[in-house]
């Protein structure tokens, strides 16, 4: 045996060398070495906002002084462009669950005078739109990009795309959306800090 | 590995009694070498119209089936479609070993572990799409993919045949891709990592009498480490790094005889002159002087690598396989 090893060295340790790797790789992402807690706090976020710092973009989700989640529209200068402009994807992360629900938006009954309309999902959640959860997490999409040439080849085509989870000292909690999230633009609205129960 | 083979003893002896009588006989190797070329071609040229009508005809089979297949897909129901795809793989690949059992059959093993190859995994996506609940391809890749590394190497235990070892290895990177993807590896060591392993099984496998494969693995490997390299160091201070990576795959290509290794190691190099011009010479007034610069240095690469090529294929030709 021990002659075997010795003279198979090589192949040996190129065989092992990728499952070697997986193995170090999910033990590190799924038992860290010095655990924390999970976030506690469900989370708002929005998905295809990447113009949300755009003058001329007509849809705001803001967070009102009384910690309410609203949609606020703005009609554009030209009201032919409304049909350029996405309107958002709101979700609602839950942390029992550690999966991001899609909540409906309100209907924009006019489409020619600014509203602000509460998101009725929303209703009896009070948010906080500090970046940082009280438990201390925060948000972060990042890009996983489309991989080099031995990814494309033997990575079986999954690679690439956007991921979103909550980082507290360099732990990470990844988000599962309920649905896929292809073209990025992810932007937390606020951490859910009350809530009513019916 | 101590000692040549008795294969490679008994062709040395064969080879210095054929000199005893060239000497003789007043032969030259001149003359030699022509007759053996004639009477090389005298053989072929019996074969090769079957042979190649014989491909002609697989390729019509394969083709007829695949057909057959899309003209009746949406008629057939999920056994049926089950059974025209993964019987006609786990067909050929039993029809591959029966035909490893008799000499006069066995050069049709190949092209039928190619069609199984290609058969089986296409049979075992169709069972899951039909029979299976989620959408998660990748996972599905992952044990199939598993499934068919083990039973080609494990049928390459047994019968050590190099098609089941080409097939056996690809599958495995497949899985082992699909398994390092999964797990998340960083995309810079799953490139690094990849290409390492199958650099170093190519060198094994170089060693043996299946060295037939070791320049398609030396390829996907060299390149692969090239490129995952280059992605790791571009546009950084650590980029000269690319030029001791060229460097040792020439190195790799003269130590393991292997001309494969010495192109990827030579575009590598080539690449890296181009690149480093490139990046650090484009812009100043040099710029001219800099690419008259990187065309001596191509044509001085190019020599070395040649005259390397050359040297490779004399040590390759008398260098003795390990068994």
């Amino acid at each position: 045996m021990k002659a075997f090893l010795k003279e198979h060295f090589v192949l040996i340790a190129g065989l092992a060398l990728p499952i070697i790797l997986s193995a170090v790789f999910f033990v590190s992402a799924n038992f860290p070495m010095n655990p924390i807690d999970p976030p506690r706090y469900k989370a708002v976020f929005a998905f295809n906002y990447y113009y949300s710092h755009n003058p001329e973009y007509p849809y705001r989700i803001q967070i009102s002084d009384a910690g309410v989640a609203e949609l606020h529209f703005l009609p554009p200068k030209n009201e032919a462009n409304i049909q350029h402009w996405n309107l958002p994807q709101l979700y609602l992360f839950d942390p029992q669950t550690k999966k991001g629900q899609q909540i409906e938006m309100p209907k924009i009954d006019d489409l020619t005078e600014p509203s602000v309309q509460p998101i009725p999902a929303l209703e009896g959640k009070t948010l906080s739109g500090l970046a940082t959860s009280p438990d201390g997490f925060i948000f972060r999409e990042d890009y996983r990009g489309g991989g080099n040439l031995m990814t494309a080849i033997f990575g079986g085509g999954a690679s690439g795309g956007y991921r979103y989870s909550f980082i507290k000292d360099r732990h990470r909690f990844p988000i599962e959306p309920d649905s896929g999230i292809y073209y990025g633009g992810g932007k937390l609205i606020g951490w859910v800090t009350e809530e009513k129960t019916p | 590995m101590t000692g040549a083979p008795p294969l490679f003893e008994a062709k040395a002896k064969a080879l210095a009694q054929i000199g005893d009588l060239a000497r003789d006989n007043g032969i030259t190797p001149d003359e030699i070498a022509a007759y053996m070329t004639r009477a090389g071609l005298q053989d072929k040229s019996a074969a090769w119209l079957s042979r190649l009508l014989g491909y002609i005809g697989a390729v019509f089979v394969f083709g007829g089936l695949g057909l057959y297949m899309a003209m009746i897909w949406s008629d057939l129901g999920s056994f049926a479609r089950v059974t025209i795809t993964f019987g006609p793989g786990i067909g050929a690949f039993l029809f591959g070993i029966i035909t490893l059992k008799d000499e006069r059959f066995r050069a049709a093993s190949t092209p039928l572990f190619l069609k199984a190859a290609v058969l089986q995994p296409v049979g075992m996506f169709v069972f899951l799409d039909e029979y299976a609940d989620g959408n998660d391809t990748q996972l599905a890749a992952l044990v199939i993919f598993g499934i068919l590394a083990v039973q080609y190497l494990l049928c390459f235990v047994a019968f050590r045949r190099t098609a089941l070892l080409f097939f056996g290895y690809l599958f495995f990177n497949a899985f082992a891709g699909i398994l390092m993807e999964r797990c998340e590896v960083d995309e810079d060591i799953f490139g690094l990592g990849m290409s390492l392993s199958i650099l170093m099984v190519a060198w094994s496998i170089d060693r043996s009498i299946h060295k037939p494969i070791a320049a398609f693995w030396y390829f996907i490997g060299g390149v692969g480490l090239l490129w995952s390299v280059y992605d790791i160091v571009h546009h950084s201070a650590l980029d000269i790094v690319l030029l001791p990576v060229s460097i040792s795959l020439m190195w790799v290509s003269v130590r393991m005889h292997s001309r494969t290794m010495l192109l990827v190691g030579t575009f590598g190099l080539l690449g890296f002159l181009g690149y480093y011009t490139d990046e650090y010479f484009k812009d100043i007034t040099g710029w001219p002087l800099a690419i008259m610069l990187m065309g001596f240095l191509l044509v001085g690469i190019s020599y070395y690598a040649v005259r390397l090529s050359h040297k490779i294929k004399r040590e390759a030709a008398l260098a003795p396989p390990e068994p």
